[in-house]
Order: structure tokens, then sequence, then C-alpha cells
């Protein structure tokens, strides 16, 4: 359901009728979805070595600017 | 002269002794983050399969009237075969239009919402789902069953991904990512926000990889129907049922998963007072639990992992964080007395290894959960709290606030100025945790509820917390009563 989807289910509960219910999507290959939430897992690695990166940015420009 | 050598020594090593526990957190955070890395090629995806189930889903409410229309709707809206759906509301005897509401659902959705009413309620959560257990257990239709809260929203998709890791009978259990979901944010539910992304996106999928799980969320729990049956009821003599019932599915043999993918969106407190209570409730129960189970932590063995060694320094480095918070300073003041350039080093290696690990620990953060990111990097970049921070650039500078910045403001600092602030950084973090309780203490009066949230900037968020388990300690201690608390809800979730 995006946003204005959301909204205007807002405005029909302050009203007090249902909200609608979102609009039917294409039937998902639950295979596929697996497989890509098991290939998503795998980001942690550059999200770790990113986070690493950063931290030695922070120690190497702290020892330059140390006093 | 011998005497006085020896016994100087003994006690400089005490102090280091002090300090190093202290640190444990610290490296068992650091092998906490390493794990959930790992979760990029050990998890559970290799045996999930598309699987659904005929789920029974058991909705406890007390006075949820506000909130409990919307939450069956969304149930109901649900991408899952309906035939396969059916939510059970147990209505703890409330006192508002919560029946009627539920009523309402169950002629407009006849055959699956259904609503069962408890004549005599404020027993707690616990006896609540225990009354709809029973019920769905007596019928052979439910193959497994959903416990969550009458406020959360499953996102369309979540149950369907939960219902997956089922496939493998060696699960009993399914828990899911529960987000801060609250359509007017304020500083605090951006605080848990992000405290809910590094607790569940990192430290479960870290518990994923070491096999053993800490607690399934109590928004968000599938059991599959031969778990249920094993556990008979939830627990009714702790505060933590959850936990209880994390626990007792792995000593049964039976793994607990945690799925990321599933989300589920939660309303939390907006007041510093709502949040005192709520975690109050959550860390008495954890004591509670550490004692019914102190068989178990630190005695490995092949089928329970929750014995391992790294499972244990998990669980008591949150528990026993507050006493890290305590101790360290103790350490650090000693080692002043005794010998100042000593206590120097110890101070700047502790603060400089504990900066690196926030660093990384915010940087990695925020790249878990992007919505949420989105709202709150600046509660994340201030959980240790802004003058925690200062003390961070002190440790990595030595001399900037002592010496250069006082001399870039041409200002004399006398010696006994220096000795001041150096005690004042070295207590910092146990006054730390003081302050965030007067914090508590104070928002209820005018003034107090305009300065609350500058002073948690402050002091930091994380300290606030550690508060909170020390009262609760202090509280067990006592044996003071405990009673089950329900968080006020009113419907702030965006859906």
């Amino acid at each position: 359901m995006n946003r204005t989807q959301a909204r205007a289910n807002r405005k029909r509960h302050r009203r007090g009728y249902p909200p609608q219910a979102a609009r039917p999507s294409a039937p998902v290959d639950e295979f596929a979805e697996i497989e890509l939430d098991r290939r998503s897992e795998l980001r942690l690695i550059p999200q770790s070595l990113l986070a690493i990166l950063f931290v030695v940015t922070l120690v190497v420009v702290g020892r330059l600017l140390a006093p | 002269m011998d005497i006085l050598d020896t016994a100087k020594t003994t006690a400089t090593v005490i102090f280091l002794l002090m300090v190093g526990l202290a640190a444990v957190p610290i490296v068992s955070n650091a092998f906490q983050l390493l794990c959930a890395t790992l979760h990029a090629w050990r998890n559970h995806y290799d045996l999930a399969r598309p699987y659904a189930p005929r789920v029974a889903v058991i909705v406890p409410a007390w006075n949820e009237g506000n909130v409990i229309a919307t939450s069956i709707e969304r149930l109901m809206s649900l991408d899952y075969p309906p035939e396969n759906l059916r939510v059970y509301v147990v209505d703890d005897a409330s006192t508002d239009d919560t029946p009627d509401v539920v009523q309402a659902k169950e002629r407009l959705y006849p055959g699956r919402v259904f609503h069962l009413r408890r004549h005599v309620g404020g027993e707690g959560k616990a006896h609540t789902l225990n009354h709809g257990i029973a019920v769905v257990l007596e019928d052979s239709w439910m193959q497994a069953t959903l416990i969550m809260d009458a406020d959360v929203i499953y996102a369309r998709d979540s149950l369907r991904k939960m219902t997956r890791h089922l496939a493998d009978e060696n699960v009993g259990s399914v828990t899911a990512y529960i987000r801060e979901g609250s359509a007017d944010k304020t500083y605090l539910t951006r605080f848990i926000g992000i405290e809910y992304v590094l607790a569940q996106l990192a430290a479960r999928r870290a518990q994923n990889v070491l096999g053993a799980m800490a607690c399934l969320a109590g928004g968000a729990q599938l059991h599959s129907r031969e778990n249920l049956e094993d556990l008979g009821r939830m627990d009714t003599s702790t505060l933590a049922e959850d936990t209880v019932t994390t626990i007792e599915t792995q000593l049964r043999g039976r793994r607990a998963v945690f799925e990321p993918h599933a989300v589920v969106l939660a309303e939390e407190p907006q007041a510093v007072d709502a949040l005192w209570k709520q975690r109050l409730r959550w860390a008495r129960g954890n004591f509670q639990v550490t004692a019914r189970y102190r068989h178990l932590w630190f005695h490995p063995s092949r089928h329970r992992q929750l014995g391992s060694v790294s499972f244990g320094l998990q669980w008591f480095s949150v528990l026993l964080l507050p006493l890290a918070m305590i101790i360290a300073p103790i350490g650090f003041v000693g080692l002043f007395l005794l010998d100042p350039p000593l206590a120097h080093t110890v101070f700047r290696s502790m603060w400089i290894g504990a900066a690196c690990l926030y660093a990384y620990t915010v940087a990695f953060g925020l790249q878990l959960d992007p919505s949420i990111s989105r709202t709150s990097w600046r509660e994340a970049i201030a959980f240790p709290g802004v003058i925690s921070l200062f003390i961070i650039v002190t440790a990595f500078f030595p001399g900037l606030f002592e010496t250069e910045v006082p001399e870039l403001l041409d200002v004399q600092v006398g010696e006994e100025s220096r000795t001041t602030a150096t005690l004042f950084i070295y207590l910092w973090i146990s006054l730390s945790m003081l302050l965030a309780w007067l914090t508590k203490d104070i928002e209820h009066t005018r003034v107090g509820r305009r300065i609350t949230p500058a002073l948690i900037y402050l002091v930091g968020y994380g300290p606030l917390l550690c508060a909170v388990t020390v009262d609760a300690f202090f509280r067990e201690i006592r044996h003071a009563e405990a009673h089950w608390e329900k968080t006020e809800k009113i419907g702030r979730v965006l859906g």
C-alpha cells in the first residue's frame, strides 16, 4: 500500500468506514522471494566493510589531527 | 615500605581487573556485530520453503478499542490464503468498546474472526494468551499459531515470510522484526526506532548465527502446533513470558528463528515515564528468567546452544551492563589516586575501544533499515549521549579540553580544575545513569517536560535503559510487587 492509499484509508477510518483493501498484486513466486531474501543478506558484508572503513577513517583522521 | 608497595600493587591489580571486567560487554558486543555479518552466509533460508499452514492468530486485547479494528483489518488483508487464516481476539474483560468493535468484525468476517471474552480479566497478558491457546488447541484445524499484540500492524507479506521457516520441522517458532511505526514521531520514538534496529536486525541475526535466540518478540511469535502443544501454555510466573517461551522452545530441541524481512510495525511509548514502566517490566522479567535458568548459563552442550559461552556473554553483557558502568569509574578513580599516568592510559584505551565500537555500530546500524535511518540518524549518533561524545573526543585528543581549548580562549586552568574535570570524566558513565534516572523523575513537572528531551540527548538513551535495569535489579532484590502494566496504545501506527 502506498502513502496515498494509506492516507485515504486513515481518512476512511476517521469517518468510521473500513479501510480499502490494497490493490491485488500479482501472485508471488515464493521460491524466488526466498532466494531474493537470501541474497539480500549478502549485503551485510559490504555494509560491514563500509562500517569498518568508517571507523578506520575516523581513527586515521583522529591521529592526524591529534595535537 | 614493602607492605605499602605490596598494598599499592594489589590495589592497582584490583582496579585494573575492575576496568577489565567492565570491558567485557564491549568485547561481547563487537563479537555480536561480527556474528550479525556472518548471517550473510549462515542463515535459515536454505531450509525455508513456501509453506502456508492454517494459522490461528491470537490477539490479546484489554481496552484496545482505539487500535483493534485497524489491526483486524490489516490481518484480513494479509497476503496469505484467507481460508488458512483465523483471528481469535481474546478480550480480557475490556471495559471500553473493544467487544463491540470485535463483534462487528466477527459479523463482517464470519468464520475468520472470533471474539473470545474473558469475564474476569486484569491478570496480565500471559493469562489472556492462555485462554486463546486453550481454544485453538482444542480444534485440530490449527497448524500454527501467531501470537501478536493488539496494536501492531503486519506488513502484507510478513506472515508468509515467517511461515516459510516452519517448513523445516526442526523449527518450533519464528519471530519478526518489530519496527517502531508511530506516525507522529517524537525524540523518544526515534531513539526506540534505532534501538530496535540494533537489538533486532543486528542482535537477532547474530543469535540466528549462534543458533540460540534470547527472545521472540512479544508482538510477533509464530509457533508450530507441535511446539505449542509441547509448551502447553504461556508462563505466568514471570514478567517475561515471551522469553520463557523462547528458551523452553529451544530446550525442547526446536529452533527459534528470526526473520529480518518480515516487518511488523508497533506503537511505542512517547514519554520517558511510560518507557520506564515498559522496560522495567522487561528487565525484571529478564532477572527472573536469569534466576530460573541458572543451571543453563555457561554450561555448553551439543544440543543446547543456549549454554554456550558466547550466548552467555551476550545475555549477561546486556543484563550486567549497568554494573560495568559502575565498576569502570571506580577502577579509573582508584587508578588515578594510585598512578595517574596509568589511569590515563587505561581510560584512553577503554574509551577508544568503546568509541570504535560505537562508530562501527552507528555506521552498520544505519545501513540496516534505511527507513529508520532517515528519521533517526541523529538519535543513532546521540545514543550514548552528547556528553559521552565529548569524552570520546577527549580520549582521542588528550589535552584538547585541558590545554588546547583554554589556550585558544586565553583562559587559565588551574591544577584543581584539571583534577576536578578529570574525575568528572572518569565518573561520567555512572553519573549518566543517575541523571537519566533523574530525568524520569522530573518529567512530570512543567519545567521537566520541557527540558526532558534535551536532557536525554545530553545524558544518552543508552544510560537511560541501563538506569531502568538498575531499578529493576533493586526491585527484584526487594521482591517488590510485580504486576503487569499495559503500555498505553492509542493507534498511532502508520500502516
